[in-house]
């Protein structure tokens, strides 16, 4: 008995030397909270947004806190390296803290990048555990390290705004994960948010660095894992939502009355694709259900009774059908790439007819014939009916 | 972790000596009482030499017949000491001398004396001196008169003892305000006066050599089961130990496991507590001189449980309850856990969370794990400096401690602000758990949880919770399993271990305890419990 206590104890005394091997304190970390791809000459040039926490004003960190880049919260770090893991570990090899993937929140990837094809970088992110499969990821116009920089005023990184931004901007936001699957997947093309830097305040106010602001201001269109273009202007709401990926989007409806406009803000919208196909002829139905209300009418035009409501769900109808369609086209006959997914919608519900048009689906796909099916509902006009502020002889009954 | 040998059989032999164990038997023990009174005084003087607390007095109580009495002074009540003693005595005497010569006097003619003058419950004679000399350290008066060879002795048990007052550990918004004294027979009627059934019965015993403190186990017959109660004597029997001087010595030396860091009996001061306890077919034992009652066998689940759970509503109850089981994790876990997440798994904390962490810890100058331990062991040494203080100078190191440990340190960048939550989140999940012997023992598990997760990360959290899982629940309780009616499982029991049911529907004891006779409640006589009756 005394010998196997004796044995026990030796044994428990090895837990204690063999332990901590992978212990790091949690100031030896250095969080990656957003990084960038950049394409220069043959090599990638990664650059990582690395949050100070000496600066993010914890209690007792006043005095100490390591060496904090003026007032920011963070600092850029870049290096450049034959693939993105080499130019990772160029950064790590200048840091002194150990750089942990884990809490990345957006990836960053310039146009230039992107235009050879993202596909190769993506293992890196997959192979290590560490690097969650949770960041989001954008294109950026330009080198994405300049993006990176922007200023945020309103949160603490500027990682940080591109991922609320994101998650404002699509139900389901483009994840490396979501990215990675829709890389692989059949008859569906890639889309990412474009992000640019836009003047937020005209050139004769406040400071020079605080004037541009981050947005996302198109949509990244991809052609396999290679950019072919940017669809920008008021088309990408609307296709946005075709793809069912609109959260809360708005229409600015011109008023029936003539002048003015009517706007209505659909907070609630389901979209559905439904393929009708007669042999070669393939017609993709969309039909959207949206409910929502309105939220500014300055024209004079009343919204009191239901035959004006009818009359302005028609009217709002027709702008969204004229605008996803522009937006259609632009995707068919000059990006070509189906983003929509009508490829991957005809394989899953007529399997049968996409094993015919599978090899020559690029030839085909522009001349699907779209039908935009609307339902909407438009529920609440705000707290006044009448227009608000003008004499009612100036009110407009038809 | 071996279990404690049992073996019935030998009783609680030399006992009654009045040596202290180790000491050869003294001269007198086996002396018997004199006639002579003169010879008697010369041996009560020569055994009770040099205790200053005696009183020794000579009277004459007839003319003629002189006396001596003998007590210690202040464990009786002498203000009885002449009208119930000496005047009956005296009275008795006086008509003896009047109808014989005193020669004539017997031990035989001391019984009526006993039975009718005397109006003392207790009163017994004792020839020789080894019971006398016991008589008046238990509170009696010794008679000896001249020409007799025996020694009447009186019990009037008294001196100034604590009243029945408020318990101060086991407080309770609704319920019973009265707690136990020092004093075992307020004790055992505290509860006979809830319990009113000759089947509930007080077994006593003397343990101690040199304490003789009275011992009672209680239980009630038919409900208990009589292997179990038969157990608990035997285990008190064999010990044996120069004085018991609070349950706590006996505890240990009964446990089924005394290695053990988890309390296998519970204690209580409340005699609403035992009583419940009893008719649920335990066994309480009352030690003299403490009024902190054993109750034994428990469940893990009972320590869990306060009285009140059964006083006020069960919604009330059960989410009370829950709460405590909550905190129960978060005062074994909480302190581990931080330092496994901080240390080895930066990963899953929220990224917000993980910076602020990152923040407040980026001056501190020390790693989690030491950061940690030097909290939690402040926090215990304020605790118990809070209880040992006078109650003057409490205020005082409260004031200090909140100050140095909460404020000063954080300002001083010594530990970080995080941390200050975490060990006073856990100090406070630790007083939830209603019996302090659980409490303390999950505070010290604490410990070596939070070194094996400073070393091994969550895994070691996940080794460390297996191993006091392993170890829970192969302990027992008086030969009944730690962990009863979740290990081994009993459903029917589940009424009062996670939730507990309106007592319209706690129509059994558990079942771990009472096999025969479970029922305790009928249903009305359609079978309806009575609360669905419309009044």
């Amino acid at each position: 008995m005394k010998k196997i206590r004796a044995a026990g104890l030796l044994l428990s005394v090895s837990v204690a030397l063999t332990g901590c091997w992978d212990r790091t304190e949690i100031n030896d970390v250095a969080f990656v909270i957003g990084s960038c791809v950049d394409k220069e000459g043959d090599q990638v040039r990664s650059t990582l947004q690395i949050a100070l926490p000496g600066s993010l004003g914890g209690s007792g960190s006043e005095g100490g806190g390591g060496g904090t880049a003026g007032n920011k919260k963070y600092y850029l770090e870049s290096k450049k390296g034959i693939t993105l893991r080499n130019s990772n570990l160029e950064i790590q090899a200048g840091n002194s803290r150990r750089l942990s993937f884990a809490h990345r929140r957006t990836l960053l990837v310039g146009e230039e990048f992107a235009k050879g094809g993202i596909s190769e970088m993506l293992d890196q992110f997959a192979r290590i555990p560490q690097n969650r499969l949770s960041s989001l990821v954008a294109i950026t116009e330009g080198p994405a390290y300049k993006i990176m920089d922007a200023a945020a005023p309103m949160e603490q990184f500027p990682s940080e705004m591109i991922r609320e931004l994101m998650n404002e901007f699509t139900k389901t936001p483009v994840t490396l994960k979501v990215l990675a699957n829709d890389l692989l997947t059949t008859g569906v093309d890639v889309v990412l948010p474009y992000i640019s830097l836009q003047q937020a305040v005209p050139d004769n106010i406040g400071d020079q660095n605080e004037k541009k602001n981050i947005q996302i201001t198109g949509l990244a269109l991809f052609k396999d894992d290679r950019l072919v273009g940017v669809m920008k202007g008021p088309e990408i709401k609307m296709i946005n939502l075709a793809m069912n990926q609109s959260t809360t989007y708005d229409v600015a409806v011109p008023s029936p009355s003539g002048k003015g406009y009517i706007t209505i803000t659909f907070i609630e919208n389901l979209v559905t694709l439904r393929p009708v196909i007669h042999g070669d002829n393939i017609t993709m139905h969309i039909d959207i259900l949206a409910k929502g209300g309105v939220i500014e009418n300055n024209s004079n035009y009343i919204l009191g009774d239901e035959k004006h409501m009818n009359r302005l769900e028609q009217e709002a109808s027709k702008e969204i059908i004229a605008q996803i369609k522009t937006g259609l086209h632009k995707l068919q006959d000059q990006y070509h790439t189906d983003i929509l997914g009508f490829g991957r919608t005809i394989h899953q519900k007529n399997p049968k007819a996409w094993d015919r048009f599978k090899d020559r689906w690029d030839e085909l796909y522009p001349n699907v014939k779209v039908v935009v099916n609307t339902n909407l509902h438009i529920e609440n006009i705000g707290a006044v009916n009448k227009p608000f502020g003008r004499k009612d002889v100036k009110l407009k009954h038809d | 972790m071996s279990k404690r040998g049992k073996n019935p059989g030998s009783s609680a032999q030399g006992l009654a000596s009045g040596t202290p164990l180790g000491l050869p038997s003294p001269p007198w023990e086996k002396l018997e009482i004199q006639k002579s009174l003169d010879q008697n005084i010369q041996t009560l003087k020569t055994i009770f030499r040099d205790c200053s607390d005696m009183v020794f007095r000579s009277i004459e109580i007839a003319p003629g017949i002189n006396a001596f009495i003998a007590y210690v002074e202040g464990i009786v009540l002498s203000l009885e000491l002449e009208g119930h003693i000496l005047e009956p005595i005296v009275e008795a005497y006086m008509r003896m001398k009047n109808e014989h010569p005193p020669e004539q006097i017997k031990a035989a003619d001391l019984e009526p004396l006993e039975n009718t003058r005397v109006s003392l419950p207790q009163v017994m004679s004792a020839t020789k001196w080894i019971d006398a000399v016991e008589g008046i350290l238990n509170s009696s008066v010794a008679v000896f008169v001249d020409g007799l060879s025996e020694a009447h002795l009186f019990n009037i048990k008294g001196g100034i003892r604590r009243p029945v007052q408020e318990p101060e550990t086991e407080s309770v918004i609704r319920g019973p305000r009265e707690g136990f004294t020092e004093m075992i027979r307020i004790n055992t009627a505290l509860v006979r006066f809830k319990v009113k059934t000759p089947n509930l019965k007080m077994y006593r015993m003397v343990l101690g050599t040199d304490t003789k403190t009275d011992i009672v186990v209680s239980y009630i017959e038919g409900l208990a089961d009589p292997k179990m109660v038969n157990d608990v004597k035997n285990r008190l029997k064999d010990i044996k130990i120069d004085g018991v001087l609070e349950s706590g010595y006996i505890e240990e030396m009964i446990e089924d496991h005394p290695y053990s860091p988890f309390p296998q009996m519970l204690y209580t001061e409340r005699p609403d507590s035992v009583a419940a306890q009893l008719l649920e077919g335990r066994c309480a034992i009352f030690v003299d001189g403490t009024p902190l009652v054993l109750i034994a066998p428990v469940t893990f689940f009972q320590l869990m449980q306060a009285n009140e759970d059964y006083y006020e509503r069960f919604f009330i109850t059960n989410f009370i309850r829950w709460i405590r089981y909550i905190f129960l994790f978060i005062a074994l876990f909480l302190p581990s856990l931080y330092i496994a997440v901080t240390t080895f798994h930066q990963d899953m904390l929220p990224t917000t969370l993980v910076l602020s962490i990152a923040a407040a810890r980026e001056a501190i100058p020390f790693p989690a794990l030491v950061e940690a331990l030097m909290m939690e062991i402040s926090f215990e040494a304020l605790r118990e400096a809070g209880i040992r203080l006078p109650k003057t100078v409490g205020q005082a190191v409260s004031i200090l401690g909140a100050l140095v440990i909460g404020q000063a340190a954080v300002q001083a960048g010594i530990v970080s602000a995080p941390m200050v939550i975490i060990v006073s989140m856990t100090g406070i999940a630790s007083f939830t758990i209603p019996h302090f012997n659980l409490a303390i023992t999950i505070r010290l598990l604490r410990f070596p949880l939070m070194l094996l997760a400073g070393v091994l990360g969550l895994f070691g959290i996940i080794l460390g919770i297996t191993w006091i899982l392993v170890h829970v629940t192969q302990l027992s309780s008086l030969g009944v399993p730690y962990m009863s009616g979740v290990s081994p499982f009993h459903g029917q029991d589940h009424k009062d271990i996670f939730v507990r049911v309106p007592w319209w529907k706690m129509r059994t004891r558990p079942s771990w305890l009472s096999k025969k006779n479970s029922e305790r409640e009928k249903p009305d006589i359609n079978g309806n419990p009575v609360s669905d009756k419309v009044w």
